[in-house]
């Protein structure tokens, strides 16, 4: 399977505190690979590092045979790789539709295609009857599919979603968990999720990857990665 | 040394310690609420007159009348904090401004309306004086408005490193969300900011009425200034603010010393320039 | 009335819109007074200063409390260049388009280029209109310093000179009509969706693939060469400019206040603010002057706190909530607006 993005020794310090250290991973072509770790483990810290918002210490990101490293995140958002918010960032005073048709502009140049290709996306995220409602005024697990929609828009080869599942119901996760992997089979797209809900981390992804205070203890397929001892001891007994 | 550069110097510094008071204190606001006092300057006006009617109603000398002063700003400060300030923290800027613009109104044209245009000053002998060394001449009341403004800012410095109630203010200043983690209760130190603020203005507005006439808008050339200032020191920077102050004031002095203003004006607009195309957040500031 | 007849009412009533445009051009045939024909004019001049703010201010959200320095660069570029070398207006006033938007390019880069706080930005306007002023009275022996640029009267056309108020007066219908359609084209367009982006979150914004810094500049540009015409126009209408006048902060604040008042994040909220304050306070200046006008500021200053606090968008916002209720819809407004 050919690999759609390499993470190579990157390295990210702030001041005193190591962030980040040597981590190594890829993602392959329609791959959904999963990114765990306790709290502070730098996870958020390397999307950021991957999506260009970090400078890292050392390290490249490859990504279609070119380091991204240097570039900005609009740059980076153009060549196709999208990222969601831990705590979502809606445009708040902007209607859901005029959300979603902000992301849609970067590929399409008419607001009228944008406005279709968004209604489309909208409802294939559930949220087909909220188009006008006022972005801030959405429950958390409707900001959360409405950055998902937004983000789909743009286009995507690979989606990096931070804590998508965050602060929703059980309903709403087995909703979105479902979403996420028709979007995988009907648009291929590849994607790095970042969660808390191991059980749900574990239903969707191929291959996982495990931080720890900055660096990777383990990378694998679920099963082993749930087996692995050094993972269940950084967890600390949570049942997985 | 030229008498001329040596005179240019001190009347620099003089300037500098007039305006140096207002600049801290919308920096000290900015600081911890994130938000930008435009009618500080009116708030200094407001001062000023509370210390003309004091002397002129109660023959208080207006150095006597700081604690006063300071008193009722400082309440002031709490009131308008509560009731405008603290519910618009959370708004888009255009709005916070057109309320700021708003207040400037209100204040300007009550101070109008109760008390007319008219330029009003306080004669205290002592301000009108002035000391002659060796050929540097020095207004006494500019003099003491720069003793006393030097005096607070490093009084305002002392308590905020080494106060409890200090620290939790730089605290909420740095980040907010691990103060409140911490346990501060950040709401109730942005209004003691807020008060402090204004109180402190209290304090030049006391050493500036001998010094100034009194009127409605004077407020607005010490908003120009304080703005100028901010901006080459940086917001939110308190030694950015003093040593703003200092840099404007020498510019200040040296303009209408020189016999061609008009190169000042302009080296000073190239200084200004240059400055904000290489030092964007202003000398000391934090570059967000 | 069904939801079918309401927007069928409505959408001929985007007909009836073009029936103030027309009876606005029609005016000069009436016989109206001079005095009334210089309130026009001001109230149009200044709704199109209002508006063109409010494309980088409003819409962007990046706001300048000195947006007269751009009025006053275009202003005494036009009388300068005119007073001294002869050089007619409408190329004086190009050029002094040109400068006002070199300036903006530098302020703008220099302010977005290195991602500084917004406050820091208005801040930097404020400080420039204030130092140009400053300069414009210091450099007394090109500019004239305090006592301004008196040009001579030709009443050529030729010269950006017209013997009646009204030929003035269709210039500034002209302009402010052109500025209007733009802003409302720049609403429904992906630059302005951009703008939008940007004013709400300008790191969420990136991450939608939008060049942040480009974007805002390039609004600060053109709404700095337009408010540059805007004082072209200024110094020919009046042929007599100072330092005080064109670059003072009064203006500038009032510019910003009667934008925020009216609704800057509208493509009419600007116009709005300035066709309904503008005249209550040039007639309220002209009626009683001395001490009792400054009770109307005073309330007017209430009024701003008050829509500031409670009304997200102005004016124009309210209408817009308004009129979505009218439709019977639910939900934010379509244009855009809070």
């Amino acid at each position: 399977m050919k690999q759609i993005l390499r993470v190579e020794g990157v390295t990210k310090r702030f001041g005193g505190i190591l962030a980040l250290y040597r981590v190594d991973l890829h993602v392959e072509e329609k791959e959904i690979l999963g990114l765990i770790g306790p709290n502070g483990s730098g996870k958020t810290t390397l999307i950021n590092v991957i999506t260009g918002v970090y400078t890292p210490n050392e390290g490249e990101v490859i990504y279609n045979e070119e380091n991204l490293v240097g570039l900005s995140p609009h740059q980076i958002a153009d060549m196709g790789i999208v990222r969601t918010f831990q705590l979502t960032r809606p445009f708040g005073n902007l209607s859901v539709i005029d959300n979603v048709i902000v992301g849609s502009l970067l590929k399409s140049n008419n607001i009228r295609e944008a406005r279709e290709k968004s209604i489309e996306t909208l409802e294939m995220v559930g949220l087909g009857d909220h188009l006008d409602v006022l972005s801030k005024d959405l429950t958390t697990g409707n900001r959360k599919r409405l950055e998902l929609a937004r983000a789909l828009t743009m286009e995507p080869s690979l989606m990096l979603l931070d804590e998508s599942l965050a602060g929703l119901t059980s309903e709403e996760m087995r909703e979105n968990l479902a979403l996420l992997k028709k979007i995988r089979r009907e648009r291929g797209i590849s994607m790095i999720v970042v969660e808390h809900v191991v059980k749900a981390v574990m239903d969707i992804s191929d291959r996982i990857v495990v931080l720890d205070a900055g660096e990777k203890i383990a990378d694998g397929d679920p099963r082993s990665i749930a087996n692995n001892e050094k993972v269940i001891e950084v967890y600390l007994g949570k049942v997985i | 040394m030229n008498v001329n550069l040596l005179q240019g110097l001190v009347n620099g510094l003089l300037a500098g310690g007039i305006y140096m008071t207002i600049a801290v204190g919308i920096n000290l606001i900015y600081g911890v609420m994130r938000i930008v006092n435009y009618a500080h300057g009116e708030v200094l006006m407001i001062g000023m007159y509370i210390a003309y009617w004091l002397f002129i109603l109660a023959g208080v000398n207006p150095y006597l009348a700081i604690p006063i002063v300071t008193a009722i700003l400082f309440v002031f400060g709490v009131l308008l904090q509560k009731s405008i300030i603290e519910p618009v923290l959370d708004l888009p800027l255009q709005r916070q401004i057109l309320i700021f613009i708003g207040l400037i109104h209100v204040f300007q044209n009550s101070a109008m309306f109760l008390w007319s245009p008219d330029y009003r000053s306080i004669g205290v002998p002592i301000a009108r004086e002035s000391i002659t060394i060796s050929f540097i001449y020095i207004p006494i009341g500019k003099l003491l408005a720069l003793i006393i403004a030097l005096a607070s800012a490093l009084t305002l410095y002392y308590f905020l490193k080494k106060t409890k109630l200090g620290k939790f203010i730089l605290a909420t200043s740095q980040d907010p969300d691990a103060a409140s983690a911490l346990g501060i209760d950040i709401r109730r130190i942005r209004t003691l900011t807020f008060a402090l603020s204004l109180a402190l203005t209290g304090i030049a507005a006391c050493t500036l009425s001998p010094i100034y006439f009194i009127f409605p808008y004077t407020g607005t050339g010490f908003n120009i200034f304080s703005f100028i200032i901010i901006t080459l020191g940086g917001l939110g920077s308190y030694t950015g603010a003093i040593i703003g102050s200092i840099v404007v004031g020498m510019i200040e002095s040296f303009v209408s010393l020189l016999s061609d203003a008009s190169i000042a004006t302009a080296v000073a607009f190239l200084v200004f320039i240059l400055i904000l195309l290489f030092r964007p957040s202003g000398i000391m500031g934090r570059r967000e | 009335m069904s939801k079918a007849d309401l927007k069928d009412y409505l959408t001929r009533n985007k007909k009836l819109f073009y029936i103030p445009i027309v009876i606005l051009f029609l005016i000069p045939l009436l016989p109206i007074p001079t005095y009334v024909m210089h309130v026009l004019v001001l109230s149009l001049l200044f709704a199109y200063l209002c508006t063109s703010w409010a494309i980088v201010s409003g819409f962007a959200g990046q706001v300048s409390l000195g947006h007269t320095c751009f009025y006053g660069i275009g202003a005494y570029t036009t009388a300068l260049l005119f007073r001294y070398y002869g050089l007619t207006p409408w190329i004086g006033g190009v050029i002094g388009i040109a400068f006002s938007a070199v300036f903006a390019f530098i302020l703008g880069y220099a302010c977005f280029r290195f991602r500084v706080r917004g406050p820091y930005f208005t801040f930097a306007t404020l400080a420039s209109t204030v130092i140009f002023e400053g300069i414009f009275i210091s450099q007394s022996r090109i500019t004239g310093g305090e006592l301004g640029v008196e040009m001579p009267y030709t009443g050529s056309p030729l010269y950006f000179q017209f013997t009646e108020k009204v030929h003035y007066y269709i210039i500034i219908l002209v302009l402010w009509l052109g500025v209007l359609f733009l802003s409302r084209h720049i609403q429904n367009s992906k630059f302005g969706y951009y703008l939008f982006a940007i004013r709400e979150d300008e790191e969420a914004a990136e991450a939608c693939g939008i060049n942040t810094t480009k974007y805002k500049i390039f609004a600060f540009v053109l709404s700095a060469a337009l408010t540059g015409f805007g004082g072209v126009f200024h110094s020919q209408y009046y042929l007599y400019i100072t330092p005080k006048t064109v670059y003072g902060l009064d203006r500038s604040f009032q510019i910003s206040s009667t934008a925020l008042v009216g609704g800057s994040n509208d493509w009419f909220g600007p116009s709005l603010g300035s066709f309904l304050i503008n005249p209550i306070v040039e007639w309220t200046r002209a009626t009683y002057g001395g001490t009792i006008y400054t009770l109307p500021l005073l309330v007017y200053g209430l009024l701003m706190i008050f829509i500031g606090r409670f009304l997200p968008g102005g004016v124009s916002g309210m209408i817009q909530r308004g009129l979505i209720s009218l439709k019977g819809e639910k939900g934010a407004p379509k244009g855009r607006s809070q």
